[in-house]
């Protein structure tokens, strides 16, 4: 009864609100507490507030690289064609003056986005999986490096 | 007026604002990283010295190789973008097929860089190293060109 009357003085002013909360008194029956509507109001405003505010990317440039082969290597013995043999084609090949170097490389990209009502934030980090051999002009191995550091992208804030 | 939904009606004012604002004021903060922080040479790489073999095995595979003039250029390098945005405007378009709406954005690279050159013989020739992400974002953002190095 006591609900009838507050609803309709705010039914002339502001329909909305009266629907709003003739919607929470449906749900909460008579009786209830306003208590439980303000719950209600906070949470179903918390809800709409929050919705869609996060997401979680990964992406990967993959390229099968089996860095156990690395084991079977060794300079100044291991050719150009046996390092093809185990690793297949190489992502780049850069002619240097004194011989080749291939360019073995995958990545991996990991995005985080937040959006908070009027803010957003995003955080993109991308690592890389990479291995160089040097050849001189005879195409036989004279060095390598090995960088493995796409397992540490990581999800995170901009902060 | 003596109302006992006045704090509800206070949440749902507030709810209304919160809904409507982010049409209107917007502020967008995004971070781009490529490649791990790289090391600062403390003493162990000397022109003259050290050679090809022992920087891979220090370093790693480089970020990019190239050659210059004969000589094998080695770059480790870590990228760091940020762009931030801020956006205000007053969404019209309902009632007079026009809005108003101001932004200003910002975005800066930063790298932090060591390029090595190599004779050759695979000995290393001279180095550079440099910090780009120690320098602050707004400074090196809004600062003249050339700021960053009279400093």
């Amino acid at each position: 009864m006591h609900y009838k009357k507050i609803t309709c003085i705010h039914e002339r002013r502001a329909p909305l609100f009266l629907s709003y909360t003739w919607l929470l008194k449906r749900v909460f029956t008579r009786g209830s507490s306003m208590k439980s509507i303000r719950v209600a109001i906070i949470v179903l405003s918390m809800i709409s507030l929050c919705a869609g505010c996060a997401m979680f990317g990964k992406s990967k440039e993959y390229q099968p690289l089996d860095i156990s082969h690395l084991d079977n290597l060794q300079a100044g013995k291991t050719t150009a064609s046996e390092v093809l043999e185990a690793f297949g084609s190489p992502s780049q090949v850069v002619k240097l003056s004194n011989g080749n170097a291939y360019i073995y490389e995958r990545s991996v990209s990991k995005g985080t986005g937040i959006w908070l009502v009027i803010l957003s934030f995003g955080n993109y980090e991308t690592q890389h999986d990479r291995v160089v051999f040097f050849f001189d002009n005879g195409d036989i191995l004279t060095h390598y490096g090995v960088s493995m550091n796409a397992g540490e992208a990581s999800y995170g804030l901009p902060f | 007026m003596d109302c006992r939904f006045k704090a509800p009606l206070a949440l749902i004012i507030c709810w209304m604002i919160g809904t409507l604002v982010p049409g209107c004021i917007s502020y967008e903060l995004v971070r781009q990283v490529k490649g791990l922080e790289v090391r600062a040479p403390n003493g162990e790489l000397k022109a003259g010295e050290t050679t090809l073999g022992e920087v891979l095995s220090l370093y790693g595979a480089p970020d990019k190789l190239t050659e210059i003039g004969g000589r094998e250029l080695l770059i480790y390098e870590r990228a760091i973008y940020t762009n931030s945005q801020i956006s205000v405007g007053i969404p019209l378009s309902d009632i007079f097929r026009m809005s108003a709406e101001i932004s200003a954005y910002g975005r800066l690279g930063r790298y932090d860089t060591l390029a090595l050159f190599f004779t050759p013989d695979g000995i290393l020739q001279h180095l550079v190293y440099e910090k780009g992400s120690d320098y602050p974002y707004l400074k090196a953002l809004l600062g003249e060109e050339g700021d960053m190095h009279e400093e």
